[in-house]
């Protein structure tokens, strides 16, 4: 009989379906590969087996009896753990405390001696040495997440989700929570791991699921497949050729990055965008794709590389020498950081330029009009340019992002997620913008995780595998299978 | 579009008072309850007093102001008040000139301010805490320069007259001081990319980042501001009593935070402005002397006080979110969530 059993899961927020009618099984003992593109609902599907989404059809068994799992609490109860990448540590508590929290020995009173006991035996029983003396903040990433799965076991965990648990991990680490995973399978529990790795997911899992689009598009024995077949599961379709349109003229080269590193995080990466052209940087989580926006705008710190605009060497610099230097970025989280989200809109806009060019006073009046001509030239909705830019939708808030390095005046721009948590109308007519951006000549870097996204608006694509630089394709031929392929690392297994 | 473009021109002095509503409603109708019950409020003699009252704490509110819009509070200003206090009676009493004794007043408050800046921008220390210390440091300085006694020199001269207890053109010297210095504030906020800053730090602190705000300098020049306006407080006060005294401070950090979040600024930063600090200083000098025209005891006065903080805070508050709805937007925010693609 199957441990887990889902028959006919559908889920749809405000009309979108982010799960339709998606059935599997997992036995126990048994390794289920849980893939599928960023958005295909795999984190839907989570959430309602931990309780934090109820779903809108369908039925969930665990060993044959249909079960409720209105909340997380459930959840534990019906013996279901969920291991996420934020991990639910409590940082300043120490291994042994966070492993027996809320089940703790003794009555009323903790016996402290006991559960340090306790917590030792069971992580030796799991083959895991971590010192349970040692505060959580101290450990490991990898540690952690072992700890975070000995958790779960420790509340007698039959079932045990891991979201994504090695994107965050190196080489060796990998390896040991793979182990650990192995061992909990030979123990008799149900794991679904999800991961982008699909060579992980080829030594480890019995059994594979793809989503696509919230649908299921493939499942069966890891062994009957291969790489190639489970990537054009998870792609699926091919990208329209006439939805691309670039800009077919470009210029001479204006920004170029030349084997720029950062500790841990980015490997001598080098690439060169020219005016009038879209650079589309594309990867899966944890592949490096914002760090290396914030590298070469100078936000975070680099280890090695230059960065030239124009010829112009910016490398390390802080982010107000980038910008006088020609380069603008509309980043990843608009709400705390593309916009000042207390401030008017009208406020807003000239903000870049006031600092590029040290203004130091202001004009309330030039203000209004440079709004009112921004409103109309990129359609903001906004009906009151003097209310807080909270106010307005997240298209109408990305245009403002926009409107500000319009106005301070770039020659690159980077935009990473540009339409992310944006509505579909809103979507093209960012689109559209970028287009005509770049038909004035300006260089622009497009970082998505959406594939479509990337085809529709790249003249060339830059794919990022785990900090490396792994393929630059073509824009106007690539697919997303060939994307897809090099960015879960399987052009260099 | 027509109300669009209304919106858009009105003046921004209507613009404020609109930002301010939930206070300046509060504070008229506090007036005409006055003018019902307590008609005696109205004597001339009675307004300047509450006019006079309320312009140490409006100005040290009106310094406070910068610091809180960036997100950060200064609680060495009692000291501060205090120290500068002290020094120009000091100064004097060795035979300097009153202008320059006043002038060096400023200075330390000044100076006061810039310790601040540095411990809160560049030791990154929470501001709570490094104003915290300065605060009972700079105590212990007052002390110690003065052996703990108070400090009388004459205050008989035109300039002291003015700072302190006199009047010019029928109103008090101080509640001039205090009106020229909000305006000042005012302006300042309104017209310099300095201004602007301030809110940026308070309001998107990562955002300011990313787009390369000085964040260091606007932090310096807040606490800077902050120190100057205590200091000016100190001068104001040892003017009208003719003492430097180094335990003048009293309370004046606590009810000049009251005074600036009565007056709608967010203690998070970002939100509000220097013309609800004015509303906020006025309301709370009308606030007690109201009570003392109706004869309540002093203790009961501190308990009162306490519920309308609260109370104005509370109204505040509503007014604020809904100014700024979409910021803590619940719905945007899962609707995020619930995009599997930001997983």
């Amino acid at each position: 009989m199957p441990r887990l059993e889902v028959r006919g899961l559908s889920k749809s927020f405000l009309g979108a379906n982010a799960l339709q009618d998606v059935s599997f099984k997992i036995m126990p003992g048994e390794v289920l590969a849980l893939i599928g593109e960023n958005g295909a609902g795999k984190s839907t599907l989570i959430r309602i087996l931990s309780g934090a989404h109820r779903p809108d059809a369908g039925e969930v068994l665990i060993d044959g009896d249909k079960v409720d799992i209105s909340g997380p609490r459930d959840a534990e109860n019906l013996g279901i753990a969920t291991v996420y990448q934020e991990l639910s540590l409590f940082p300043e508590l120490s291994v042994a405390e966070n492993l027996v929290f809320g089940a703790f020995p003794g009555r009323g009173i903790i016996d402290w001696r006991a559960a340090k006991r306790e917590a030792g035996e069971f992580l030796t029983s799991l083959d895991v040495e971590i010192d349970v003396t040692k505060r959580v903040r101290d450990l490991s990433i990898a540690e952690k997440q072992m700890l975070e799965i000995a958790k779960a076991l420790y509340r007698r965990a039959q079932i045990v989700i891991l979201d994504e648990p090695t994107a965050v991990l190196g080489g060796e680490d990998v390896d040991h929570l793979l182990a650990l995973v192995q061992g909990l399978a030979k123990h008799g529990v149900s794991v679904i791991f999800v991961s982008h790795r699909l060579n992980e997911v080829f030594g480890l899992a019995d059994n594979y699921v793809v989503l696509k689009d919230g649908r299921l598009t493939g499942t069966g024995p890891i062994s009957q497949t291969n790489h190639d077949d489970l990537v054009s599961k998870m792609v699926g379709r091919e990208f329209a050729r006439s939805e691309r349109a670039v800009n077919k003229t470009v210029g001479d080269v204006v920004l170029e990055v030349e084997n720029l590193s950062v500790d841990g995080v980015l490997n001598s990466i080098s690439l060169t965008v020219r005016a009038g052209e879209v650079l589309g940087i594309a990867g899966l989580r944890g592949a490096g794709r914002t760090e290396l926006a914030r590298a070469i705008y100078g936000v975070d710190p680099i280890t090695a590389g230059v960065v030239r605009i124009k010829g112009l060497a910016v490398a390390n610099g802080s982010p107000l020498k980038t910008i006088r230097a020609g380069l603008g970025l509309v980043p990843e989280e608009r709400k705390t950081q593309g916009i000042f989200i207390a401030m008017s809109t009208a406020a807003n806009i000239p903000m870049v330029k006031m600092l590029k060019r040290g203004l130091h006073t202001i004009h309330p009046a030039e203000e209004r009009k440079l709004a009112e001509t921004y409103k109309t030239k990129l359609s903001i909705k906004v009906t009151n340019l003097a209310a807080a830019v909270a106010s307005l939708s997240g298209g109408n808030q990305q245009k403002v992002v926009l409107a500000k390095w319009l106005d301070a005046g770039v020659d690159v721009l980077i935009l990473d997620e540009p339409t992310r948590g944006i509505d579909i109308g809103a979507k093209q007519e960012i689109y559209q913008l970028i287009r005509e951006l770049c038909n004035q000549g300006l260089a622009i870097i497009v970082i998505s995780s959406e594939l479509p996204e990337v085809l529709a608006l790249s003249n060339r694509i830059l794919v990022l595998h785990h900090g490396d630089a792994v393929a630059e394709l073509d824009g106007q031929t690539a697919t997303e299978e060939q994307i897809m392929l090099h960015a879960v690392g399987g052009s260099r297994k | 579009m027509t109300e669009i473009k209304l919106a858009g021109q009105s003046p921004w002095i209507v613009k404020s008072v609109r930002n301010n509503w939930v206070t300046i409603v509060i504070f008229v109708a506090l007036l005409v309850a006055l003018a019902i019950f307590v008609p005696t409020f109205y004597q001339p003699a009675n307004l300047l007093n509450v006019a006079r009252q309320s312009s140490i704490v409006g100005v040290v509110a009106i310094g406070m102001t910068f610091v809180i819009l960036t997100g950060g509070i200064d609680l060495s200003v009692g000291s501060t008040l205090a120290l500068s206090g002290v020094t120009m009676a000091m100064l004097i009493n060795q035979g300097m000139v009153a202008g320059v004794a006043i002038l060096i007043a400023l200075l330390v408050g000044v100076g006061v301010g810039i310790i601040n800046g540095f411990i809160v921008a560049d030791l990154k220390i929470q501001p709570f805490i490094a104003t915290l210390a300065t605060m009972v440091a700079i105590t212990g300085v007052a002390l110690r320069v003065t052996s703990g006694g108070p400090q009388p020199f004459d205050n008989a001269g035109e300039i002291f007259n003015f700072l302190g207890s006199g009047n010019v053109l029928g109103l008090p010297g101080p509640f001039l001081v205090f009106l020229i210095v909000s305006v000042i504030a005012i302006l300042a906020l309104r017209y310099l990319a300095f201004g602007r800053y301030l809110y940026a730090i308070g309001g998107s602190p990562e955002a300011a980042r990313l787009t390369g705000v000085p964040t260091r300098r606007t932090l310096f020049i807040a606490y800077a501001i902050s120190g100057l306006a205590a200091a000016l407080a100190g001068v104001m006060t040892a003017s009208r009593l003719g003492v430097g005294a180094p335990t003048a401070g009293g309370l004046a950090n606590l009810d000049a935070i009251t005074a600036v979040v009565i007056g709608g600024t967010s203690l998070m930063g970002g939100i509000g402005g220097a013309v609800g600090t004015v509303f906020g200083a006025l309301l709370l000098a009308v606030l007690s002397n109201l009570m003392n025209l109706l004869g309540i005891s002093p203790f009961d006065q501190q308990t009162v006080k306490g519920a309308v903080i609260v109370l104005a805070v509370l109204l505040a508050m509503q007014a604020t979110r809904k100014r700024t709805s979409g910021r803590r937007d619940k719905r945007n925010r899962s609707e995020k969530n619930s995009d599997p693609s930001s997983k």
